[in-house]
């Protein structure tokens, strides 16, 4: 059972909908970072927006500025259930755990993990220790898409940090024959991650997010060509929204039985639901993620909030996540 | 004739990076060029610690993985002469600290403590690297003993029972503090070297919540087990002494960046610390251990303390340097300088490779690329209209105005040579010659126009609303600098336009045109790559600003009295005495490939010893500007350079102060006098 669907269909079939559920996420400069509070408010137990500042950039002050806007509206809204503790974009892991015990304390049992907004350095460990956290009987993870068609036609992001694992995803040993990148709208830091990459005979397979939803299929293709189109055997297609799909392609074909490869290494800079399945992917399979974390995020990054999407990866302490990342023969699928 | 397709060989230059070929040898022999290694590089491979400083695609990670054993491996199956000098195989074992993790280290609590933390994580992460270091040492050890090739090369005696027996005396060692006293076999005491170093990344990647207190309390130190197991190796008749086992550690600013962002300034940041234990390993000065260290410029200098102690580790002493980009740059004296005959050595190899069918003779890169003189070049900026640049001043003397009219008709060069003389001795305030010089003109100086020609070209350019043109090979070593990558991409970028442009049967001379068109897209890329990289947008609005106020200061500078001025320079002592940012920035430009950091020798009287930067050759086609440069930069200070690297980012300019320190001497004339004889009378 891989239950996702519009966050509000996916409640209705949840039984957390009665007893209200706690909500880890963050308050930022795109107002899509506040879907679920103006959507949900009535089932928000209490939530925890993590406030995360970049370093100071010629963007610092719009971002400030916008971001202080969102606050000031979920503090409107949610009154006395939210808190908004500040985080540094470089925090340490101890740093990114800690905001989910805030979001536990006071006994959550039910968490919406939103990861519209958070950074991935921040998401993939949220995610990894929201499943692992024995107190947790339902961990929901949730995306809200920004209104349609507006997406900055501007660089999304700059300032790439040099390659690095993602927290709680690093590597043991340096020999992952096959690198394995979703891709996205900004090709920003994957050429010098490819770079770093090339010295071993390594495959190099990309994920290929679709429907790239209109006007973005275009912007697509310019991010592929900017890395080198690999020929089509070294692509597949996995859904925009599907993050079980995503996970359940990348363990039929690289863990278990019949797979190519049981040593990948991950790249996730595609749309959120894909990097939430090859997330999935590493925790069940303990691949290492890598990444180049931008420093500066454009403030207009993208407006308006579309719809929000839902993935319930654990119900009442049944892991339904792990189904997805079974491994099953790759002919199966086929 | 021969057959079109098949005289159409492929883009030889298509792969651009040799590293991408080591699994085929026959391959990397045809496209790795041995001239690299030679001189200085070649003590890469002798017994001694070095570091290796190179920048982004000068070959650094090429040459380390030299050291693989397969990589030899494989030269030797194929009967190929190993690169190496003396054709002497080496005893290699190595880590990327990238792909082994060693980047997200440091990041999680160990006992709680901020400052008992800090401590122990430099510990912890020294056992870490021993324990990498080690195991793929037993790695190397097993792929020698499974019948290698390289193992007979080595004269080394690899069975699996000298193997257990040395495994199990390395386990009763101290180095261990007695953790691997269980170890029986060779399999045995790797899966327990496999297991400490999973222990840690399940600790590091939160897959367990604490690290046990033993782990902690038995960390080893750093060097100490790599050396023992040399040592044992020796004892056990494996590998002989002669042999030195040498390591190299690929990617060191990998530790640097651990927190790099939030401490740049803080001599107690973990990143530096992490630093300090790899700077131990140089510390030790084993001579059966030699450690290769692979670092970029920036990242190299920073942190020079060993662990646990104030000592710096000092070269000469302690490590070589070998800076590729130091190698391959041009120095003052041209003759020495390695770059041009690698390169050629490096495009031959591939075109010989590439088209077999072909005469290699026929097909040298060098000889290929159409030379475009600078009186050619005139000539296509003025296109059908042959006058167009004739110089009209009505208002200077007769006999100059006829002299330059006439000299352009017979030589358009010398006339704008001439034209530019002339403006440069009337904002002088001088008046010009009566008579127009026809013999020993002075702008006939071979160095008067040597500085002056690549800005003159550029302004023609500009005037005749052209992009500026390139032909020949010098134009394309030139905007390569030090750096074989973009030399690549530019001759792939050459090749593939005149392939398109049907030069299938022209192969022998490839047409200015087509250079240009090649160097442009090489150029506007390198530009867009700026963005790529940490720090790169701010880096990109750097370059574009000091592009475009270079651009106006040479445009506006009527008499090019200062042709240098595409670069800028500023006193050593001013520069170390200014903010960390501030170099920071500069230094990492320059590894960036967004800038060259060059010593300047200075003609100012007090001698002060200063550094000049120049924007990246490749960059100037981009932004319109000489890739040539020319004695006298800029002289700036470093306020000016720090208020330009701002984050405010404002508008670069130069132009003002060097007229004016000039013009002081007379009279702060910024503007050419309209009657400049009756000008200098009224002041007398």
């Amino acid at each position: 059972m891989r239950p996702w669907g519009p966050l509000a269909w996916l409640l209705e079939r949840l039984p957390i909908v009665r007893s209200g559920f706690g909500l880890l996420g963050s308050v930022a400069a795109e107002e899509r970072c506040l879907g679920v509070v103006i959507g949900h408010a009535a089932l928000l137990q209490r939530a925890t927006l993590l406030r995360i500042e970049d370093p100071p950039s010629h963007f610092s002050d719009r971002q400030k500025e916008k971001t202080d806007v969102h606050e000031q509206k979920a503090r409107e809204v949610l009154g006395q259930r939210v808190v908004v503790p500040p985080r540094h974009l470089l925090a340490k892991d101890d740093d990114i755990a800690s905001g989910l015990e805030e979001a536990l304390s006071g006994g959550v049992q039910s968490l919406v993990l939103d990861i519209t907004c958070l950074p991935k350095r921040y998401s993939f460990l949220l995610v990894k220790l929201a499943l692992q956290h024995p107190g947790l009987r339902t961990v929901v993870v949730i995306y809200s898409q920004p209104a349609p068609g507006s997406y900055t036609d501007e660089h999304l992001a700059e300032d790439p940090q040099a390659v690095a694992a993602l927290p709680g995803f690093s590597p043991a040993f340096g020999e992952q024959d096959t690198l394995v990148v979703a891709v996205g709208f900004e090709a920003l830091g994957l050429p010098q991650l490819l770079g770093e990459y090339r010295d071993r005979q390594r495959d190099c397979v990309i994920l290929l997010p679709f429907p790239p939803g209109q006007p973005y299929s275009r912007r697509l293709w310019q991010s592929i060509m900017a890395v080198g189109y690999p020929g089509e055997s070294s692509v597949r297609r996995v859904s925009a929204g599907d993050a079980f799909g995503t996970a359940t392609l990348l363990s039929a074909e690289w863990s278990g039985q019949g797979a190519r490869s049981n040593s990948i290494v991950l790249a996730p800079y595609g749309p959120k639901p894909v990097s939430l399945g090859m997330c999935l992917h590493a925790i069940r399979h303990g691949c290492p993620v890598v990444y180049t974390q931008p420093l500066v995020y454009h403030p207009d990054y993208t407006t308006g909030i579309g719809t929000t999407w839902g993935y319930c990866l654990k119900l009442n302490s049944v892991e339904l996540w792990r189904s997805a990342t079974e491994s099953v023969a790759a002919t199966q699928l086929s | 004739m021969m057959n079109e397709s098949r005289e159409r060989p492929m883009n030889p230059f298509q792969t651009l990076y040799v590293t991408e070929t080591l699994t085929d040898p026959d391959a990397y022999w045809n496209l790795f060029s041995p001239k690299i290694i030679s001189g200085e590089t070649g003590r890469l491979f002798l017994a001694g610690n070095v570091v290796l400083i190179g920048s982004n695609g000068t070959g650094k990670t090429m040459l380390l993985r030299l050291f693989s054993c397969e990589v030899q491996e494989a030269f030797l199956r194929h009967h190929k002469q190993l690169p190496l000098p003396g054709e002497k195989a080496v005893f290699g074992v190595g880590v990327n600290l990238i792909h082994s993790g060693f980047g997200s280290l440091g990041r999680r609590s160990l006992v709680g403590g901020k400052i008992e933390d800090e401590m122990r994580w430099p510990i912890l992460v020294a056992d870490l690297l021993n324990h990498h270091l080690c195991f793929e040492l037993m790695r190397v050890l097993e792929f020698l003993g499974n019948g290698s090739l390289l193992a007979t090369a080595l004269g080394a005696h690899v069975t699996e029972a000298a193997l257990d027996e040395f495994a199990q005396w390395l386990g009763r060692q101290d180095c261990w503090f007695g953790r691997m006293r269980s170890a029986d076999s060779f399999t045995g005491l790797r899966e327990q070297i496999k297991s400490r170093i999973l222990l840690y990344r399940e600790f590091f990647n939160w897959n367990r919540a604490t690290l046990p207190t033993e782990v902690l309390e038995s960390c080893t130190e750093i060097g100490v087990p790599l050396a023992v197991c040399r040592e044992g190796l020796g004892r056990h008749g494996i590998v002989g002494a002669e042999q030195s086992l040498m390591v190299t550690i690929d990617q060191y600013e990998t530790l640097l960046h651990t927190d790099y962002e939030q401490r740049k300034s803080d001599p107690n940041a973990l990143g530096r610390a992490f630093c300090r234990v790899v700077n131990s390993l140089l510390a030790r000065r084993d001579s059966s251990v030699s450690f290769k260290v692979g670092v970029r410029p920036y990242a190299w200098g920073r942190e020079l303390r060993a662990l646990g102690t104030d000592a710096r580790v000092e070269c000469g002493r302690d490590y070589q340097v070998v800076n590729l980009d130091e190698i391959l740059r041009r120095k003052e004296n041209s003759k020495s300088w390695v770059f041009p005959a690698f390169v050629e050595d490096v495009a031959r190899r591939r075109i010989e490779r590439f088209t077999p069918r072909l005469s290699v003779e026929d097909l040298n890169m060098k000889s290929m690329l159409r030379e475009l003189t600078p009186e050619v070049a005139i000539e296509r900026y003025c296109g059908e209209k042959p006058d167009r640049l004739m110089p009209a001043h009505e208002d200077w003397p007769r006999a100059w105005q006829v002299g330059l009219r006439s000299l352009y008709k017979k030589d358009k060069l010398s006339a704008k040579f001439a034209e530019l003389w002339a403006m440069q001795t009337l904002l002088r305030g001088e008046d010009l010659p009566k008579s127009f010089p026809k013999r020993n003109a002075p702008w006939s100086g071979e160095w008067w126009k040597k500085e002056r020609q690549d800005a003159l070209l550029m302004r023609i350019a500009s005037e005749c609303r052209q992009r500026r043109l390139y032909g020949g090979w010098d134009d394309i070593v030139t905007l390569s600098a030090y750096n074989v990558l973009v030399f690549l991409s530019l001759c792939r970028e050459i090749w593939d336009i005149h392939d398109r442009a049907g030069g299938t049967l022209k192969w022998r001379s490839i047409e200015p045109e087509v250079q240009s068109q090649g160097i442009r897209i090489v150029s506007e890329s390198w530009y867009a790559k700026q963005s790529e990289f940490p720090g790169g947008s701010r880096r990109q609005d750097f370059v574009r600003r000091l592009g475009i106020g270079i651009r106006r200061a040479l445009l506006e500078d009527r008499g090019l009295s200062y042709p240098g001025h595409n670069g800028f320079s500023v006193a050593m002592d001013e520069y170390e005495n200014s903010s960390a940012e501030i170099r920071d920035f500069l230094e990492d430009a320059a590894d960036f490939g967004a800038l060259m950091a060059l010593p300047h020798t200075t003609k100012e009287r007090d001698g002060r010893p200063r550094r000049k930067f120049y924007l990246f050759p490749v960059l100037c086609p981009t932004l319109e500007i000489p890739a040539v440069r020319t004695k006298e930069p800029y002289y700036a200070t470093i306020e000016e350079v720090a208020s330009w690297t701002s984050e405010t980012r404002p508008t670069i300019s130069f132009r003002r102060k060097a007229l004016v320190r000039r013009a002081g001497k007379r009279g702060r004339e910024t503007q050419m006098p309209l009657f400049p004889s009756q000008r200098r009378k009224g002041k007398r």
